[in-house]
């Protein structure tokens, strides 16, 4: 009981509602088993069952029914259903999961790239962050909280050449609104979940509008990104040493030139 | 007319299937096996005490025989009876144990749309405010008045749906049985 509450006022039925428990209520249920014909009659005359049968049967027969129709027009809804799938890969739109506080990217990434020299690595990472800096500002435009946008490039030397030490290219947009777009150079270009508190812009929803609507019904899988060198030189695989080693190969035992029980369990014979 | 009536035979034993009748009612509705079984027994017990109402309960043969000679020859069809009864009597009893569950939800819901309805939110709302302006426990107060909130709430928005604020409400409305 909780304390507080005046339990001199009046009492509804379902005081101490409860699940009605089988064992606690066994001499009912034996009583009404013994003496059956008395309470049939008793109940058929107080509490009218048949009220409570009808609506039972009214309600399994629906239910029936529902379900026979609900199969029968399973395909036929789908092909009169209009309201398009939401889109596989949700692509600057408006998304109340990130607050202000969520730093969306924009990352493109350049690795193993072998470079002439620091300049013209700077030099080609230039054009590159320039093409960066432009879907940057885009889609700062669309989003609003998108601040500046960052272009980060490993370039990796040629053994003659002295190695070029990672670069970090600020292709500022700042002044959009407080938010960042960390864009690194690389074989793919993904944007993810740029929210947009204002709404999408016109050129943006023109620049979609020619890739095309993103639902699920028009939707193709992007194309591969093609993979532009930074440089002339010729690409080179960086060996990185993760410290560990390969097992070394078994090293087969001296067979005995003449040695009958050997050729005899030997294998593949 | 009224002597009669009074000393046939067949009106009394009427009265009794009737009073006796009214006994295993009784004894049902108060959840009494015993009594009720024993009620049964002693109507049985007491057809006995009127041998010109045999025929009427289906017993005729007992005039042309003995009470045990009858037993020995109608065993089959008396266990048989017996098993069909109480057959008859699980499956009575299994669906009036649907009918009470069913009879309980049913005024579980009633007074659960009751309850539900703006004008009761209203008036729980304004109760709960009332308890929490006279509580002298805080949390108790701040309780009453988030309550008293969530009720207020819940009928400007018109009320008939039960909120995840208000369920704290109606369980305790349920398990005190107060009226807020």
């Amino acid at each position: 009981m909780v304390p507080g509450y005046d339990s001199r006022q009046a009492r509804t039925t379902l005081a101490g509602l409860t699940k009605p428990d089988p064992k606690e209520r066994a001499a009912q249920i034996v009583a009404w088993a013994i003496c059956w014909p008395w309470n049939l009659v008793w109940t058929l005359c107080v509490y009218n069952p048949f009220r409570y049968v009808g609506e039972f049967l009214l309600r399994e027969l629906q239910s029936a029914l529902f379900e026979i129709s609900n199969g029968q027009f399973r395909a036929i809804e789908q092909d009169l259903t209009l309201e398009p799938l939401p889109p596989p890969y949700p692509a600057c739109e408006a998304d109340s999961r990130y607050g202000n506080s969520a730093v969306p990217q924009t990352s493109v990434e350049a690795s193993n790239v072998a470079a002439k020299q620091a300049g013209e690595v700077d030099s080609s990472v230039s054009q590159a962050a320039a093409a960066e800096e432009a879907k940057a500002e885009a889609f700062a435009d669309c989003s609003a909280v998108i601040e500046s946008a960052t272009v980060g490039v490993v370039a990796v030397a040629d053994q003659s050449a002295p190695a070029a030490q990672p670069d970090e290219v600020d292709v500022a947009a700042k002044g959009v609104a407080n938010k960042e777009v960390a864009a690194e150079a690389a074989d793919e270009t993904t944007i993810e979940d740029v929210p947009s508190e204002d709404g999408i812009p016109s050129e943006i929803e023109a620049m979609f509008e020619e890739a095309g609507s993103s639902d699920s019904y028009t939707w193709e899988p992007p194309e591969v990104t093609a993979f532009v060198p930074l440089s002339d030189r010729p690409l080179r695989a960086i060996k990185y040493d993760t410290g560990t080693t390969l097992p070394k190969k078994p090293v087969e035992p001296n067979r005995p030139v003449s040695d009958p029980w050997f050729e005899k369990h030997a294998p593949n014979q | 007319m009224l002597s009669e009536i009074l000393t046939s035979e067949s009106f009394w034993f009427w009265v009794l299937v009737i009073v006796q009748s009214g006994l295993i009612v009784w004894f049902v509705e108060s959840a009494n096996p015993v009594a009720a079984g024993v009620t049964v027994g002693t109507l049985i017990v007491a057809i006995a005490f009127f041998p010109t109402q045999w025929e009427t309960v289906g017993l005729d043969d007992l005039h042309e025989m003995s009470f045990p000679a009858w037993l020995s020859q109608n065993a089959w069809a008396l266990l048989a009876g017996l098993g069909c009864y109480l057959f008859v009597g699980i499956a009575w009893a299994t669906f009036r144990w649907w009918l009470l569950v069913r009879q309980i939800r049913e005024s579980y819901e009633r007074a659960k749309a009751e309850w539900l309805a703006p004008g009761n939110l209203r008036s729980t709302a304004t109760m709960l405010r009332s308890h929490a302006e006279h509580c002298p426990e805080p949390t108790l107060r701040e309780k009453y008045l988030l309550w008293s909130e969530a009720c207020r709430m819940a009928a400007a928005e018109g009320g008939h749906q039960l909120t995840h604020e208000l369920k704290p409400v109606w369980k305790d409305y349920v398990t005190n049985g107060s009226r807020l």
